[in-house]
């Protein structure tokens, strides 16, 4: 372990894992130059000012996240923001862009193909049985036709940069994928906290976020020049709330429940003080099974009866669609260098991590040889639920591990432990910076002619020592992320 | 041409009142059979509005009715013309059995009819075991149409049609070892069947004309349709025995009854309900 004077601390460069703010001859990457001279001023009573005027922020804007994993009933928290940027070279992030739209471009064609002629099936490229058995493949769906043919309008790719220093994708999120709202929070309080650095560095801009989603939510609006959209949501209680709210303020549309809505005629209509409206978009921040009690879970009460009559009707656009979520079930994932070569004729740009599917007979025998080399992960979870990384279980646990796979097998997969890259990271209480794991997660938007990549994403960290769980869910923490 | 006209009747008591109620009723004959489906007629005693939907599968309609309006007893009556094209399924020819053969162990067939044909012991209503299919047997010689009429048969003489033994939510494994029920057990008994030997096949609702002699005609009745290259789908009941003809007037299809409830919906109420009634009556006019 090689320690060096940066920010005016003992800054330990790790020797296992990709720093990306130090080389592994420990000098600054030229990337970090402005952010080191800048950072190299200041003493630990400004981090300390920093850290609390950036809390503050955070405090005073509402801006939470519900942690469900240590209380059922959730406890509400101050979303954890680091203020050290994260600083991704333009250069660098051209290929993760391309890659991205590559990636979400072919997902969308699948998904095309699954709920048609499924080609892709048909050529044996993807076993049809792995499809068949994802509970998210909605039969509903089969034949529909949505507009603009979209399915994934928001996409969220979560990028790992592993010890090779190479960039990977760890999953696909197509369902409804959260924390852009916390990409533009950590914006906003970041500019407030350091606004000299931010001068200095000018990142490419995030703004037009809001701006370019409705713009997405419009294009894909059946037929109405001026579509009335709206943020569906499950409600104060769902851990994403502020999200919910965050956006629909942002651009400018109104927020909803499922019990301010209502169908009639196949149409789908907003209650409003000045009556009923028609509504032509519904941004859904609730999951396929709750959208609609009459086609879905009947004991639901987050969604409006009728919704996919409306939909299906082509009165209303659901986004992102019902059923994408078969298409980012992690066993699925392990098929995407075959997905994309299928669909878009090319390589991926972004690689894969080698995924071993307990489904299989050989890679079942392999996962169960050798789970203390692996991430075991459910490939229906999402939030980091239901991961266990193997070389950090006890025998008893690996037994136990092995005993839910072999009760289910199409439910596991498995990976390498991969190595997330570590960022200089300040640490509450200790007021010290550390190098912490951290990840990418990007955002994407496809609308009817348009797309685009929200520069940066959201750097998740893992704020715990050595931990590889970045989920805010399981207590991690995010950090702004320039590209410059 | 068959002209009937269908009367669907259903009258629901509720433990408590309820404020409001948004219901789907899949009672709307099917379109895609030529049929030609002439005043549909929907009445309540509570006041409310009501359509025709046709989102979900352009052949099949669901009939949805919206109020606001307080009520502790719902009374529905339904009524509709339809005129359908004289069907003899023994017209229907089967493909060379060898050419047959290749198309059902074909790929293509599997993967456009696998939601059909897959076993899912997650849906248990139309789901058995392979133990449970050890009284049944299927022909290895022949051509499909042939083995499941041949199977037809078999659930027909080996379930006695009893009402109250079972009700919408017993599983065909149950069946097997009950030997009683009406027509959605005979159905649900023969898909699991159908699908453990390998066929595509899927429950059926709608409306029987009960000039015959035929079991299930005063409700809603339920059989089986099986995919049968060149031929299409074909509708078999094994309730009665029979081949389905112009006589059955299918209102639409799914894995199982849950996929073709005749009433769900969502009500405003703290109680649940208290009684349910419904009644039918297909009538020939022509």
């Amino acid at each position: 372990m090689e320690h060096n004077k940066f920010f005016n601390f003992e800054y330990q460069a790790s020797s296992e894992n990709y720093d990306e703010f130090v080389s592994s001859d420990n000098i600054v990457r030229a990337h970090y130059d402005p952010l080191s001279a800048q950072f190299a001023q200041y003493k630990t009573e400004h981090y300390q000012k920093f850290n609390e005027e950036a809390k503050l922020v955070f405090f005073n804007e509402g801006i939470t996240f519900a942690v469900y994993s240590d209380n059922p009933l959730g406890s509400e928290k101050i979303f954890p923001f680091d203020f050290i940027p994260r600083i991704i070279p333009a250069n660098e992030w051209n290929s993760i862009e391309k890659g991205i739209v590559q990636r979400n471009r072919a997902i969308n064609e699948f998904l095309k193909d699954l709920y048609h002629g499924k080609k892709i099936l048909k050529d044996g490229i993807v076993p049809k049985e792995l499809i068949y058995s994802s509970a998210n493949m909605l039969s509903v769906m089969e034949g529909f036709d949505p507009i603009g043919g979209i399915y994934n309008h928001i996409s969220g790719t979560d990028i790992i940069r592993h010890s090779d220093g190479e960039y990977y994708v760890l999953e696909d999120n197509v369902r409804c994928p959260s924390g852009v709202s916390y990409v533009l929070a950590n914006r906003n309080t970041l500019k407030k906290t350091l606004p000299k650095l931010f001068s200095k560095c000018q990142p490419q801009p995030i703004i037009n976020y809001p701006e370019k989603l409705l713009e997405m939510l419009q294009s894909v609006s059946p037929g109405n020049s001026h579509p009335n959209c709206v943020v569906l949501s499950p409600g104060m209680y769902n851990s994403a709330y502020f999200e919910h709210s965050f956006l629909a303020q942002s651009m400018g549309v109104e927020l909803v429940e499922g019990r301010d809505l209502f169908v009639k005629n196949d149409v789908v209509y907003m209650k409003t003080i000045h009556g009923s409206q028609r509504v032509h978009v519904i941004y859904r921040r609730i999951d396929d099974p709750f959208l609609d009690p009459l086609l879905f879970n009947p004991d639901s009460v987050l969604g409006t009866p009728g919704l996919m009559s409306a939909y299906l009707a082509g009165n209303v656009t659901l986004v992102n669609a019902p059923g994408t979520g078969v298409a980012d079930d992690k066993a699925v994932y392990a098929y995407m260098p075959e997905i994309i070569k299928y669909y878009v004729g090319e390589e991926q740009i972004l690689k894969n991590v080698p995924t071993y599917r307990c489904g299989e007979d050989d890679d079942l025998k392999y996962v169960l040889e050798n789970i203390e080399k692996l991430v075991v992960k459910p490939v229906d979870e999402s939030g980091g639920y239901g991961i266990s990384i193997g070389n950090t279980l006890s025998k008893e646990q690996i037994k136990e591990v092995q005993l839910q796979i072999q009760q289910n097998r199409r439910k596991y997969i498995a990976q390498p432990i991969m190595s997330l890259s570590v960022h200089p990271t300040y640490i509450e209480g200790e007021d010290t910076i550390d190098a912490r794991h951290i990840d990418l997660r990007t955002f994407c938007l496809l609308g009817k002619s348009t797309e685009y990549v929200l520069p940066g994403g959201l750097t998740r960290v893992a704020l715990k020592k050595g931990n590889l769980i970045v989920n805010s869910s399981q207590g991690g923490g995010s950090k702004d992320t320039w590209v410059i | 041409m068959s002209l009937y006209q269908l009367q669907y009747k259903a009258s629901n008591a509720y433990a408590s009142q309820v404020w409001g109620a948004y219901l789907k009723f899949l009672i709307h004959p099917y379109s895609a059979i030529g049929a030609q489906i002439n005043k549909p007629y929907f009445s309540s005693n509570v006041e409310g509005e009501w359509w025709i939907s046709n989102a979900r599968q352009k052949e099949v309609s669901d009939i949805f009715f919206k109020s606001n309006t307080k009520f502790d007893s719902l009374e529905i009556k339904y009524s509709v013309l339809v005129d359908v094209p004289i069907n003899n399924p023994f017209e229907k020819i089967s493909l060379p059995i060898e050419l047959e053969k290749r198309i059902l162990d074909s790929n293509s067939w599997i993967i456009d009819n696998y939601r059909f044909i897959q076993s899912n012991p997650q849906r248990p209503k139309s789901y058995v075991s392979a133990s449970d299919c050890s009284a049944f047997y299927w022909l290895n010689e022949g051509n499909l149409l042939d083995k499941i009429i041949c199977l037809r048969d078999q659930v027909y003489h080996y379930i006695e049609f009893a009402s109250g033994h079972t009700n919408t939510s017993t599983c065909a494994a149950e069946i097997v070892i009950i030997k009683k029920g009406v027509c959605q057990d005979f159905t649900h008994l023969f898909l699991g069947l159908l699908r453990h030997f390998g066929v595509a096949s899927r429950y059926t609702s709608g409306y029987l004309h009960q000039g015959t002699e035929t079991r299930g005609a005063s409700q809603l009745h339920a059989w089986a349709e099986c995919h049968i290259p060149e031929i299409g789908w074909m509708g078999i009941d094994p309730t009665n025995n029979l081949l389905v003809d112009h006589h059955y007037i299918k209102i639409c299809h799914g894995y199982d009854y849950d996929d073709c409830l005749p009433v769900s919906g969502v009500l405003n109420s703290m109680g649940n309900q208290q009684s349910t009634e419904h009644q039918v009556i297909v009538q020939q006019i022509q």
